[in-house]
C-alpha cells in the first residue's frame, strides 16, 4: 500500500467510524448523470450563483451601504468635490482604487446576468422536453421561485451603487407598489421609511440582497438540487435507455471532472467577459437624484420584458369617489406577470389534467412529438421577446432611425396577434417534423444520389439510417385525447359538464400529431 | 445652448449662466474622450446592449463548450 | 430496419468504438500533452494576474484594436483571472474526455411509491400519534392554545410598525406656497420674466429656508418646469390662462405616470417628453397626454410676479404631484 493509500485509508476509517458512510459515499461515487449539452444549463445557474456569492463577498468588504452625504474626493477626477451618498462614493472607490475592484464588480453583475439567462435557458429545456412532469412538478415550482427570486434579487443588487439609472429604477419601483389599491401608500412607506426616495432605502435593500435573499436562494437551490440527485435525473430516449434506469458515466471519475471542470469554464468565460466588456459604468451616469434622469434609461435584461409591457399599456386609469385605480400600472406590472408566474408554476398540474396521464415519466420528449406543448412555449417566449424588444424602444428607435410611436403601435397591437400566430406556425411545423420523421423511418434518408432504371426511370436512392436512430424515431409514445363520458353505464350524468368538455377539447387539441409508424408498416416496408 | 436649433429649447444666459453652460460642456467632451475603463461599451448604450451580450456571447460561448464537453471524443 | 432493439434487459448498454486514445499509445501521449499544456496555459493567467497586480499602475492604458484604449492594470488582472480559470475546466474536461474511462454504467429506478405496508404503518403512528394530544377531547387547551397563537402571531408584525410613518397627506403637498419664489437648479437664483426668451426652458426648485441642503424626497416632488411660449400659442381655458405668466408657464417635472423625471422639452412641437415610458405632453394644452402610457397630465403651477418682478408661486398645487395612489383624488 503506498503512502497515500494509506493515509486515504485511515481518514476514510476515521469518517467512517463516526459516521457509518462508507455505504453512501460507494453509491453516491457510482452515481450516473446522463449527458446532453442542454443538461448543463443548470449547471450554469448554480455556478454562477457560487460566483456571484463570492465576488459578491468581495464587494462587501468595501461597499459602504449607506446614504450619508459625503463630498467626492477620492481618484475619478469629473467627479471631486461633488455631494453624493457613501454608497454611491464607495462603489466609485471600489471601481477606481482597489485593485481589481472594478473586475469584481463586472464579475458579479456580468454573472448575474448570465444566471437570469442560463435560468430561462434551462426553464426553456426542462419546459420543451417535458422535464416537469410528475415526479418533478414540485421542482419545476422550486425552478420559478427561484427565477422570481432572482428578478428581485437582481433589481436590488444593481440599485445598491445608487446611481441615476437605478434610482429611476427603483421611483418606478415605488410607483408599482403605491399603485395598489388600499394598502399601496403605506406598503410604500413602510419599504422606503417614508416618501420616496428617503434615506433608508439602501441600507435596507443591503440587507435584503446580501442576507435574506441569498439564504433563501441557498436554502432553495439545495433542495432543488437534491430533488435531481434524489429523483434521478431524466434522460432523453435512445437504445438501452428505458423508463426504468438512467445511463450515463459514472460520479468518480468522469462526471466530476467534467462537471468540476465546468464549473471553472463558467467562472473563466465569466471573468473573460468582465475583463474585456464594460457593465454599468455608474461614473458616466452620476449620483441618483430624483429631480434628473437621462435618456435610455432601462433595467437589467431580466426586468426589461416589464419595461416593456409598462411601456405599451394603454393610459387606463379610473377616478371615482375620491379614489384613484391605475390600471395603466397595475395591468402590465402586477396583474399579467401575476397571471404569468402562476399559469407557469401551475403548467405540470394543468397538462397532466388535460392529457389524463398521472404516470411517472423518466425519457424526455422530443419537442417535436408534443407539437401542442412546443407552440405554447414558443408563443410565450414571442409574447415576452415583443415586450423584451418594447422595453428598448427608444434605443431602437435612434439607433436604427426610427419611429417610438410605430415601434409602440407595433407592439401594442403585435403582442396579441404575433404571439397566436407563433403557436400556429410553431403547430405545424412541430407535425412537419413529425411527417419528416415518419419518412425516414420507413424510406431512409434521401441520399441525393439519383439512380437510372434499366426501363428510364430515374429515382433517389435513400440510405437507410442508423439502428439506433431508427429506434430513437419511434420511442415516443402515440397522444391520445382523453376519453371522459358524459353518462355512466346507468346513464347518470357526470357532474360538472363544462370542466369536462373544455377538458375534452382542450385534450384533443393536445393529442393532435402525426400517427406513429406501426409494426405493420414496417414489415410492409422490409418486404419491399 | 443659447440659441436652441430646432427641436433643441433656448437655456438663456440668465438661467443658466455662461460658466454653468462652460461646465456642461466641459464635462461632456471629458466624457466623451474618456477611455472606456472597464471594457468595451457597445455604444455606451446600458442595460439593452449589455443584456444582448449576456445572451449573445455568455450563453453563446457556454453553450459552445457544452456541446464540447458532452461530444465523445474520437 | 426492426423493432428488434427494444431491449428487453434494460442493464444492457451498447458500448461505444474505442477512441483513438484508447487504442493508439501515440495518441494517448499526445492527448496528456495536451491536458499538460492547458494546465500550463492556466498557470500563465495566474502569473498575468499576479504580475498585473503588483507591477502595473493603474493609470497605464494600452491601444487594443477594436475596443480601444483600455487600462492595462484592468486588463491584466482580468485576462488573467479569465486564463488561470478557464483552462483549469478546459484541461479536466479534455481530461476525462480523452484518457479516462468511456464505459457508460447503468443505475436502475426504483419504484416511489413506499409499499402497502409502510403506508399502513405510518397511518397507524400518525393516528396514535394524534390521539395522544386528544384535541378533541380537551376544549379548554384547545380554546387556551387558539387564543395564545393567534395573539402571538400579532407582535412580529406590529414589531415592523416604525419601518416608516403612515402616509397621512404627505403625498399631497410640496414646497410650493402662495409667494414662493421660483429659484434655478441649479443656482438657487430668483428670475425675472424677462430673463426667460420665447422657446426657453429652465428647472426650477422652490425657495426653501435651507437651500443647500433639500432632502431628496423634496427633490422627489418639487422640481418645476417653467416654459415660454408665445401668448397666442396657448389653446387653454380662461381658468389654465390665468395661471400663466406673459407666456410663461410652469408644469411639475415629475411624471404622472410613475415620477420619473420629465426632462425632454421640444421646443418645436411644445412636447414635453419623459424618457421612462415615453409619456409625451402637450405644453399649449396644460399638459394635456398625447402619447404613452401616462393617464394624467401634469399638474400646473399657478404663477405670477412678485413686486420686484421676479417670478413666484400664487398657490400651491391644486393635486398631488407624481404618481397615482389609491386615495388620490383625481376628479
Amino acid at each position: 500500500m503506498s503512502a497515500t493509500e494509506k493515509m486515504v485509508g485511515n481518514t476514510a476509517n476515521f469518517v467512517d467510524e463516526r459516521l457509518g458512510a462508507a455505504k453512501w459515499v460507494k453509491k453516491s461515487l457510482n452515481k450516473v448523470f446522463p449527458d446532453h449539452w442542454s443538461f448543463m444549463f443548470g449547471e450554469v445557474c448554480m455556478y454562477s450563483f457560487i460566483i456571484l456569492l463570492l465576488s459578491g463577498t468581495f464587494l462587501t468588504f468595501w461597499f459602504d451601504p449607506s446614504q450619508k452625504e459625503v463630498v467626492y474626493n477620492g481618484a475619478y477626477e469629473p467627479l471631486q468635490g461633488l455631494k453624493m451618498s457613501a454608497a454611491y462614493a464607495s462603489t466609485l472607490n471600489i471601481s477606481f482604487e482597489v485593485r481589481g475592484g472594478l473586475l469584481m464588480r463586472q464579475i458579479h453583475h456580468w454573472a448575474a446576468n448570465i444566471f437570469m439567462a442560463a435560468i430561462v435557458a434551462h426553464l426553456l429545456r426542462v419546459f420543451f422536453t417535458g422535464a416537469f412532469r410528475k415526479p418533478r412538478e414540485f421542482n419545476w415550482i422550486l425552478g420559478i421561485l427561484l427565477l422570481t427570486l432572482g428578478l428581485v434579487e437582481g433589481l436590488l443588487g444593481y440599485s445598491l451603487p445608487d446611481d441615476l439609472l437605478s434610482g429611476t429604477g427603483l421611483r418606478i419601483t415605488s410607483a408599482i407598489i403605491q399603485a395598489i389599491p388600499i394598502v399601496g401608500t403605506y406598503a410604500a412607506f413602510f419599504l422606503f421609511g417614508g416618501e420616496f426616495p428617503g434615506t433608508d432605502f439602501i441600507p435596507r435593500i443591503f440587507t435584503l440582497h446580501i442576507l435574506i435573499i441569498p439564504g433563501i436562494f441557498l436554502a432553495v437551490i439545495t433542495i432543488h438540487v437534491m430533488l435531481v440527485w434524489y429523483q434521478k435525473h431524466t434522460q432523453f430516449p435512445g437504445v438501452g435507455r428505458t423508463e426504468n434506469n438512467v445511463v450515463g458515466h459514472p460520479i468518480l471519475p468522469v462526471y466530476m471532472a467534467k462537471a468540476g471542470g465546468f464549473f471553472f469554464v463558467v467562472f473563466g468565460v465569466t471573468a473573460f467577459i468582465s475583463a474585456v466588456a464594460s457593465i454599468n459604468p455608474i461614473w458616466l451616469y452620476g449620483p441618483y437624484t430624483p429631480g434628473q434622469i437621462s435618456a435610455g434609461s432601462q433595467p437589467d435584461w431580466y426586468m426589461g420584458w416589464l419595461d416593456g409591457l409598462v411601456r405599451m399599456a394603454p393610459p387606463l386609469e379610473t377616478h371615482a369617489f375620491g379614489h384613484t385605480i391605475s390600471w395603466n400600472i397595475l395591468i402590465p406590472a402586477v396583474i399579467v406577470p401575476g397571471i404569468i408566474f402562476t399559469g407557469m408554476a401551475l403548467y405540470p398540474f394543468i397538462e397532466s389534467w388535460i392529457t389524463g396521464d398521472k404516470r411517472e415519466h423518466h425519457l424526455l420528449d422530443r419537442p417535436r412529438n408534443v407539437p401542442n406543448r412546443t407552440a405554447l412555449g414558443v408563443m410565450s417566449i414571442t409574447f415576452v421577446m415583443i415586450s423584451l424588444i418594447n422595453g428598448g424602444n427608444d434605443i431602437i428607435a435612434t439607433n436604427f432611425d426610427l419611429s417610438i410611436n410605430q415601434i409602440m403601435w407595433f407592439s401594442r397591437i403585435g403582442i396579441f396577434i404575433l404571439p397566436p400566430l407563433a403557436f400556429i406556425i410553431t403547430k405545424r411545423l412541430c407535425l412537419s417534423l413529425q411527417r419528416a420523421d415518419r419518412e425516414l423511418l420507413l424510406h431512409g434518408a434521401e441520399s441525393g444520389r439519383l439512380l437510372r432504371l434499366p426501363h428510364g426511370e430515374f429515382v433517389e436512392v435513400h440510405t437507410p439510417i442508423s439502428p439506433e436512430k431508427a429506434y430513437l424515431l419511434q420511442s415516443h409514445e402515440q397522444l391520445v385525447p382523453l376519453e371522459i363520458e358524459d353518462v355512466d353505464a346507468r346513464g347518470v350524468r357526470r357532474p360538472g359538464a363544462l370542466k369536462n368538455k373544455l377538458q375534452r377539447r382542450l385534450s384533443k387539441a393536445h393529442a393532435v400529431s402525426v400517427p406513429k409508424v406501426t409494426e405493420q408498416e414496417l414489415k410492409e416496408i422490409e418486404n419491399h | 445652448m443659447v440659441t436652441g436649433p430646432q427641436s433643441m429649447p433656448v437655456f438663456s444666459d440668465k438661467t443658466i449662466t455662461p460658466e454653468e453652460k462652460l461646465s456642461v460642456i466641459k464635462w461632456i467632451k471629458a466624457a466623451e474622450a474618456e477611455p472606456n475603463l472597464g471594457g468595451a461599451t457597445m455604444g455606451r448604450i446600458g442595460p439593452v446592449s449589455e443584456g444582448l451580450l449576456a445572451w449573445v456571447l455568455g450563453l453563446g460561448l457556454l453553450i459552445g463548450i457544452a456541446v464540447w464537453l458532452t461530444t465523445r471524443a474520437r | 430496419m426492426s423493432n428488434e432493439l427494444t431491449p428487453t434487459d434494460d442493464s444492457v448498454v451498447p458500448q461505444h468504438a474505442p477512441r483513438a486514445t484508447d487504442i493508439n499509445p501515440a495518441s494517448e501521449k499526445r492527448a496528456e500533452q495536451q491536458v499538460a499544456i492547458l494546465f500550463g496555459l492556466s498557470g500563465v493567467g495566474s502569473v498575468l494576474l499576479i504580475y498585473s497586480y503588483i507591477f502595473v499602475a493603474d493609470n497605464v492604458f494600452i491601444f487594443i484594436p477594436i475596443m480601444g484604449n483600455q487600462n492595462a492594470q484592468q486588463l491584466g488582472i482580468g485576462i488573467g483571472m479569465a486564463m488561470s480559470l478557464f483552462f483549469i475546466g478546459i484541461a479536466a474536461i479534455h481530461w476525462a474526455k480523452t484518457l479516462m474511462p468511456d464505459k457508460e454504467i447503468v443505475n436502475h429506478r426504483h419504484e416511489f411509491r413506499s409499499s402497502d405496508e409502510d403506508r399502513e404503518e405510518l397511518v397507524k403512528t400518525v393516528k396514535e400519534g394524534v390521539a395522544g394530544v386528544q384535541l378533541g377531547r380537551r376544549k379548554l387547551i384547545k380554546r387556551s392554545l387558539g387564543a395564545a397563537v393567534g395573539l402571538f402571531a400579532l407582535p412580529p408584525v406590529l414589531l415592523l410598525r416604525d419601518l416608516g410613518p403612515l402616509p397621512g397627506k404627505k403625498l399631497e403637498m410640496t414646497n410650493w406656497k402662495a409667494g414662493t419664489r421660483l429659484l434655478t437648479d441649479p443656482g438657487n437664483r430668483p428670475i425675472l420674466a424677462s430673463d426667460l426668451e420665447v422657446g426657453s426652458v429652465v428647472q426650477v426648485l422652490p425657495a426653501v429656508a435651507d437651500m443647500e441642503h433639500r432632502p431628496l424626497s423634496d427633490i422627489a416632488k418639487d422640481p418645476v418646469l417653467l416654459i415660454r411660449l408665445r401668448p397666442e400659442e396657448f389653446q387653454l381655458d380662461p381658468e389654465r390662462l390665468a395661471m400663466t405668466h406673459e407666456g410663461i408657464i410652469a408644469f411639475s417635472k415629475i411624471c404622472s405616470h410613475m415620477g420619473c423625471a420629465v426632462a425632454l422639452y421640444e421646443q418645436t412641437t411644445k412636447h414635453l417628453l419623459c424618457p421612462c415610458h415615453q409619456s409625451t405632453f402637450d405644453v399649449t394644452r396644460a399638459a394635456k397626454v398625447i402619447f404613452g402610457p401616462a393617464a394624467r397630465p401634469l399638474p400646473q403651477l399657478d404663477i405670477t410676479v412678485d413686486a420686484e418682478g421676479y417670478l413666484v408661486a400664487r398657490a400651491p398645487f391644486n393635486e398631488s404631484v407624481g404618481p397615482s395612489y389609491w386615495e388620490r383624488n383625481s376628479q
